[in-house]
């Protein structure tokens, strides 16, 4: 009888720092368990609601009456068509917002699995950033509708969506595989988190125009070394502005992402070790 | 292995503990609550990682550390199957291979198309059982699980382990049912503590773990220790030794046919009457059968001092399991107990099928009549 096993599967766990993505070929294993995850947190999310995956468009809409009641009758911003304004920035920032903070407790709130099956466990924050990512597309359609109902120019710059896209992912992600390692450990994180966000959302131009703190010095610089706001200015500039995002804050965007994805793989490659004791 | 508590406390949850199983082998791991199995096997799945030392594994490990452990409430026994399959490392290709086989192992027909929120706990184990060893593993972890579930599934289960075991794939086995490691496995590693206390053939290991438990020091003097609705114990008599004879001396394995007397030495700081009460336990927790002299109108009249109550079972009548022995001794006036030794008292029997052996006799009458031609 020949050997039954392979060496393909030979793995070592040892103490000390395990590589960023410990094992590649466990990956490359559980390529399917990827997209079952996802379905499974899309069909969760909205099991039991009479609208079902209506909400993903329902919600955003709803936002946006909200904030343009405020901002467009309240509180007076100097932008024309506010609402498309709005919607250009509200649903990139929704979908991050979504997924980091699903992905910070993705680990505890999945603990059942984590303690009593292997698996990467990096797929479970991924996931809550791909569900995110899966809902935006079609409420980009709905803002696709809207546009052209308000009578803007559309161009050649949406071309640049799926690369914005590409940056959103990678730089959402490499965010959520921090957050959801260190939240095993400081459980605050999980109620900070809301407030974390809230913060961030604020000091991005979503609601308000970039130019909102032109005059002022501290503001000002802040505002633009937040790469949120390289980010959905890009998506600004291709829904509102018809004008091809700024090729700087792009390469700064994709380099920041990039960096929060390698030491968001070191640090959940180093914490992950006693998830299953953790969580 | 190691867990902190506080900032300065530290427990070893092993120590020193190294052991390789070629492919093929069968090992089986026993010990009590806490010893460290169960976090052996943890490691072994790659769940927990060592904090010193490694473990190497050549092969794809499957393991059942708990039934339906990923299984999701709100999906069906359809959709579990996948992503239950996914979470163990399979391509959808080798579930869909596996699917029709997996369902017929569980028995579960049409059942499968519900969600497994509605399924009853049996249900519920059949489909994990079913998953995990159909997936096709080089290493199977097994954790406790076979001690669950009916008879008849259970037999099932251990015809399918034998079935892997044939066709040389490595299982590891956590129980705490000596028997189905006598009886399946090739090797036995008895954890205590944290450290190996004895690795060889089953036979071995379950004896040397058997004998140990026999000589562990019961209750310390002045120790508190309370018997459920009765309260602290008095003290006033103490068990001092119990041994259990059979039909060639003290032993820990039997058979269903065979004597067994159950030698309880006590010692006593009163005089008077006192009752003793001895019941048996299966290792599932069924109470087998059970002794009391008060109840059973035998009046045990206890001096001052030292001295050795004796209860003999003519024939055990249990079959092949593992079992453990109760024994208190208590005031038959006064509802409270003088000394109580818990499930201290384990032992296996090996032959029979059943549940029990009961005395019985064949009688054949013929009816006179006509004879035929």
């Amino acid at each position: 009888m020949g050997p039954l096993v392979s060496q393909r599967y030979l793995s070592t766990y040892r103490p000390g720092w395990l590589l960023p993505i410990r094992n590649i070929s466990e990956l490359v294993a559980h390529r399917d368990l990827l997209s079952l995850l996802i379905t499974k947190e899309l069909k969760i999310k909205y099991k039991g609601t009479a609208l079902g995956f209506m909400w993903s468009l329902l919600n955003p809409l709803l936002m946006m009456v909200v904030y343009s009641v405020i901002f467009s009758v309240i509180a007076r911003f100097p932008i024309p068509q506010y609402p498309i304004y709005l919607l250009s920035g509200l649903l990139p920032w929704t979908a991050f917002a979504a997924g980091v903070t699903s992905a910070t407790l993705s680990i505890i709130v999945n603990g059942h699995l984590v303690r009593r099956v292997k698996f990467p466990n990096e797929f479970l924050p991924i996931t809550s950033v791909a569900a995110g990512m899966v809902n935006l597309v079609p409420s980009l359609a709905v803002l696709l509708v809207f546009a052209l109902a308000f009578g803007r120019h559309l161009g050649w710059p949406l071309l640049a969506l799926p690369v914005l896209l590409l940056m959103q992912a990678l730089f959402t992600s490499g965010i959520a595989l921090m957050l959801s390692a260190v939240a095993v450990y400081f459980r605050d994180l999980e109620h900070l988190i809301g407030i974390l966000v809230t913060v961030w959302f604020f000091a991005t131009p979503i609601i308000y125009p970039l130019s909102t703190f032109q005059g002022h010095k501290v503001l000002g610089t802040l505002l633009l070394l937040n790469p949120m706001t390289w980010l959905i200015s890009g998506y600004q500039a291709i829904w509102y502005y018809d004008r091809w995002p700024d090729g700087w804050q792009l390469l700064a965007l994709g380099g920041v992402g990039a960096l929060a994805w390698v030491l968001g793989a070191i640090v959940f490659g180093r914490l992950q070790r006693r998830f299953a004791e953790e969580v | 292995m190691r867990r902190s508590f506080g900032e300065w406390q530290e427990l070893w949850a092993l120590r020193d503990v190294s052991f390789s199983v070629p492919a093929g082998e069968t090992l089986g791991i026993i010990g009590e609550n806490g010893s460290g199995k169960s976090t052996t096997l943890k490691l072994l799945a790659g769940i927990l990682a060592p904090d010193r030392g490694s473990i190497e594994i050549n092969g794809r490990v499957s393991s059942l550390l708990e039934l339906g452990a990923g299984f999701q409430g709100e999906y069906t026994g359809r959709e579990n199957i996948y992503l239950y399959g996914a979470l163990l490392g399979l391509r959808r290709r080798q579930i869909e291979e596996r699917f029709d086989d997996i369902v017929a192992f569980s028995e579960l027909g049409s059942m499968i198309e519900y969600p497994v929120k509605n399924y009853s706990s049996g249900m519920y184990m059949r489909l994990g059982f079913a998953v995990a060893v159909h997936l096709d593993p080089d290493i199977l972890l097994i954790d406790e699980v076979l001690a669950v579930g009916d008879a008849h599934f259970q037999q099932k289960c251990f015809e399918y382990l034998e079935g892997l075991r044939a066709g040389g794939r490595t299982i590891v086995l956590v129980s705490h049912d000596l028997e189905s490691v006598r009886r399946f496995c090739e090797r036995a590693l008895w954890i205590d503590h944290g450290r190996i206390a004895a690795d060889g053939p089953p036979e071995q290991t379950i004896q040397a773990y058997l004998d140990a438990t026999a000589r562990r020091p019961v209750h310390t003097p002045g120790e508190e220790y309370e018997v459920p609705g009765f309260g602290r114990l008095t003290g006033e008599v103490r068990i001092t030794s119990v041994r259990l004879l059979g039909a060639h001396g003290e032993t820990r394995s039997l058979s269903p046919a065979d004597a067994l007397t159950l030698e309880i030495g006590y010692a006593s700081e009163i005089a008077g009457e006192v009752g003793v009460q001895v019941n048996v336990f299966r290792n599932d927790g069924i109470h087998c059968t059970d002794a009391n002299s008060a109840e059973e109108g035998v009046p045990l009249s206890l001096r001052r001092g030292s001295g050795t109550v004796r209860l003999n079972f003519p024939r055990l009548g249990l079959n092949t399991g593992t079992y453990d022995i109760s024994i208190g001794i208590y005031d038959p006036a006064g509802h409270r107990f003088h000394d109580f030794h818990e499930r201290r008292y384990p032992f296996t029997v090996r032959g029979g099928h059943a549940v029990v052996s009961l005395d019985h006799t064949w009688d054949l009458e013929v009816d006179a009549g006509k004879r035929a031609g």
